[in-house]
């Protein structure tokens, strides 16, 4: 039989994953109900969301979040309609790594290999899969669409919310079978999440082109078909079943071919690479540049998105801000700048701090090669520790560098698009690279570790961390001023609005350099594990 | 000429002692097999005279110069093969292996490709896919595809198929008739007894054998194999006769290789028909230390 022992397998998979879609789940559900209470309190007058509907109507929102919908804009309208595309964002990353986690994944490491050695069914592994995918899907569904109700139940109707929660859920299945046709097609699980993540990136932009464009686009798009149900509005629950019926089709496909192809084999075989390495990967440098490669590029085109979405609402911030008090108070108060340029400090302070994740990361990439035994290779070549951190703390510094380029072209590409008076983008690059010297600080404290604390390197994430929210949420929350002054973002002038102060920024520069020193100061003294 | 020497080396992880005086000495041209269960302390060793850990006390030096401090400059000379070949997932073998070969300064490319086919390699593979013992082929193909002074390989052929394993042997052999050093760690005794001129024996991070295997062998003891004319009698009394049991028509008897001229004399008498002299082997004598 085809399908023996799913039901034993079923099991399994709840008893490995039971933490993991534990905690997917109570996220995702958790973060979606208590969005919906927080809309609410956020926007408490039409007024309000009459003109948050406004500074929605640019294209470039409708591209990010989708057309603003229904007669008026209440209250449920607007959670559905800035909720929607970014919650199926979230259920389908989690649905794509669950199901390439138990399909090709499994079968890569020769997991799979020792269950389908048992008396189960060939297609027994696939079909407890979906089975479970159905079911953490449902759960989803149902839980955020009975939750929204029971939360907000003078706003937000129980139809809506369960149209809403089942759009939720439904495109997480199909995004669930796509991910499994994808298994049964590629050879590796890196091509499987690839090729997967892929088309969910497409499938999202489809939508956006369908949105602003031709609607019939949109059909060719989970995401797209998803948001139309209009929650709230239409409910229309004929796109909910399209929606199933797409990802039973994709779910048949897949488990016929599961069915007939070998184990191990995938219809793609992946092709040959290089037997020779260029110029260019025989290098130290080359190679710490080749392993970040991927990584780097992708966050690179991240943070130029995200500078460019940040600049799209930079249009009419300024009525906006006036309307809303809670947004009034994330920003320092000062009567000489507009809110809009008070916003741009805000937002480069944001962005400059985004896009230092790739750069520690690059950095205690160093760290994380010698705990998998992989610099042991370069070590015992002739290749001096020294000038082996120095290839990654160089490329590191380069890339906080263009990551903040990235950034402001990114925010200055769309905001002067759509601003009335722009910024050039000479003064806007200034405002971006004051956080420089911040930028190297942070890195300075990551060497430091690598080289001093190897085994307490992650803390310079959490610092990263209090840096953000001290800056994002420190005048949101009304914390003391001293909580700010622990970071380096601290004492940097937030340009236009604040002076300029070139000695704190030469004093943060010499302490960063003191950090490198010591850094690699350890490194060259200390032991070396693998 | 003294290629690689460590004095009594010690190194220490927190309160656990992982080497306690250890003294090696590898000459020009010499195939030094390194042995020991696992734990003993080898990994620890060649690990500081890599330059990658420092020792707590002693010296460790190759070519002269100090392991820990001229490490750039004696690796230059060597090449090492780790015991644990761990990868980059998204580099194909080829790639790695000019990689590794490049970072060593000196270049000699020409042996590359010959080494891969006589390992029987697929360079345009991803690291990724490759078993252990592909990933160990990537490390060999590497080192003997450089021109060293002193190849270091720990545990080289732990994950290779026997085809494979002669391979290596031939590599070894081939590097030794050009002159070079080996310090071969390693658990596969037919291996070191095949290639190896001296062995040193550690466990819990002592030396407690070294020497060439003769000289291991007659330290120890002879275990011979006789048939007699006569009923063979009072055997076990004689001096030097650590065991004796009756096998076919004759007797296997272990004899302490210093006594065994005065206990042939004694077996003489009895007329000998047959005499077969089985010498230890290596696996006997790394038995009788760790279970001794």
């Amino acid at each position: 039989m085809l399908v023996h022992n799913t039901k034993r397998l079923i099991r399994f998979i709840l008893r490995r994953d039971r933490i993991r879609l534990l905690v997917w789940l109570v996220s995702i559900i958790g973060l979606t109900l208590i969005f919906s209470v927080f809309f609410g309190e956020m926007f408490p007058t039409q007024e309000e969301r009459d003109i948050m509907a406004e500074t929605l109507k640019n294209h470039a929102m409708v591209a990010m979040i989708g057309p603003v919908y229904g007669e008026t804009y209440t209250q449920d309208i607007m959670y559905a309609h800035e909720m929607l595309l970014f919650s199926i964002v979230s259920v389908a990353i989690m649905n794509i790594l669950f199901v390439a986690r138990h399909t090709r994944k499994d079968e890569e490491l020769g997991r799979l290999e020792v269950v389908m050695s048992q008396p189960v069914g060939r297609l027994a592994n696939l079909a407890s899969t979906f089975v479970v995918a159905i079911g953490i899907n449902l759960i989803i569904a149902v839980l955020t669409g009975v939750g929204i109700f029971a939360l907000n139940s003078d706003t937000m109707g129980l139809n809506g919310s369960l149209v809403y929660g089942f759009s939720l859920g439904m495109s997480g299945l199909c995004y669930a079978a796509i991910t499994a046709l994808f298994a049964q097609v590629f050879e590796t699980n890196l091509g499987v999440v690839g090729f997967s993540f892929t088309f969910m990136i497409v499938s999202y932009l489809v939508r956006a082109a369908g949105d602003l464009g031709s609607e019939a686009l949109s059909y060719l798009s989970p995401m797209g078909v998803a948001y139309r149900t209009y929650p709230y509005y239409k409910n229309n629950w004929l796109m909910i079943i399209l929606l199933v019926l797409i990802s039973l089709v994709f779910a048949g496909v897949a488990l016929y071919l599961n069915s007939v192809r070998d184990h191990g084999a995938g219809l793609v075989a992946s092709k040959p690479g290089r037997t020779h390495a260029t110029r260019f990967l025989q290098s130290p440098l080359g190679l710490v540049l080749r392993i970040s490669r991927t990584s780097t590029i992708a966050w690179l085109v991240g943070i130029y998105v995200l500078g460019a979405s940040y600049g799209s609402v930079l249009g009419d911030l300024d009525s906006f801000f006036e309307t809303n008090e809670m947004f009034k108070l994330m920003l320092p108060q000062n009567a000489d700048y507009t809110m809009t340029e008070q916003f741009i400090t805000l937002i480069l302070v944001i962005l400059a701090m985004c896009g230092l994740v790739p750069v520690l990361q690059l950095v205690l990439k160093i760290r994380g090669e010698e705990i998998r035994g992989r610099n042991e290779h370069i070590m015992a070549r002739a290749v001096s520790r020294k000038s082996y951190l120095a290839c990654y703390v160089f490329s590191s510094a380069i890339l906080a560098f263009i990551m903040q380029f990235a950034a402001v072209v990114g925010l200055w590409s769309s905001g002067s698009a759509v601003m009335d008076s722009p910024l050039s983008l000479g003064r806007m690059l200034a405002n971006g690279l004051v956080y420089m010297p911040a930028a190297l600080l942070l890195l300075g404290i990551a060497v430091f570790f690598v080289g001093c604390l190897p085994k307490a390197s992650s803390a310079v994430w959490v610092y990263l961390g209090y840096c953000f929210f001290t800056e994002y949420m420190g005048n949101l929350l009304k914390l003391p001023k001293w909580t700010k002054k622990l970071t380096p973002y601290g004492y940097t002038p937030k340009l236009p609005v604040d002076e300029m102060k070139p000695l704190n920024l030469v004093l943060i520069t010499v302490i960063a350099f003191v950090l490198i020193w010591a850094g690699f100061a350890g490194f060259n003294k200390r032991d070396l594990e693998g | 000429m003294v290629i690689l020497k460590t004095e009594d080396l010690v190194k220490k992880f927190g309160n656990f002692t992982a080497l306690d005086k250890v003294n090696l000495e590898v000459k020009s041209g010499e195939v030094y097999g390194f042995i020991g269960p696992n734990g003993a302390g080898k990994t620890t060793t060649i690990r500081i005279l890599l330059g990658i850990l420092q020792a707590t006390g002693g010296k460790a030096s190759i070519f002269g110069m100090d392991s820990w401090k001229d490490a750039v400059e004696i690796h230059k000379r060597i090449a090492y093969v780790p015991g644990e070949v761990n990868l980059w997932s998204n580099l194909t073998g080829g790639e790695v292996i000019d990689l590794f070969v490049s970072l060593r300064g000196n270049n000699s490319k020409s042996r590359r490709d010959e080494l891969i086919e006589m390992f029987d390699l697929d360079p345009s593979k991803k690291c990724r896919t490759y078993s252990k013992g592909n990933r160990q082929k990537v490390a060999l193909v590497a080192a003997f595809a450089s021109d060293a002074d002193l190849y270091i390989l720990d545990e080289p052929t732990s994950g290779l198929d026997p085809l494979m394993e002669k391979v290596f042997q031939k590599c070894v052999k081939e590097v030794k008739n050009e002159g070079k050093s080996v310090l071969l760690s390693s658990h596969i005794l037919s291996e070191v007894e095949k290639l190896c001129d001296k062995v040193s024996i550690i466990r819990q991070g002592r030396i407690i054998e070294s020497g060439s295997l003769k000289e291991l062998r007659h330290l120890t003891r002879t275990d011979i194999y006789v048939e007699t004319r006569q009923e063979l009698l009072g055997l076990e009394s004689i001096d030097g006769v650590l065991g004796l049991s009756k096998k076919d028509e004759g007797y296997l008897v272990q004899i302490e290789s210093d006594t065994i001229g005065h206990v042939m004399e004694y077996i003489a008498n009895f007329g000998i028909v047959r005499l077969e002299s089985m010498p230890i082997t290596l696996e006997e004598l790394f038995m009788r230390h760790y279970e001794g």
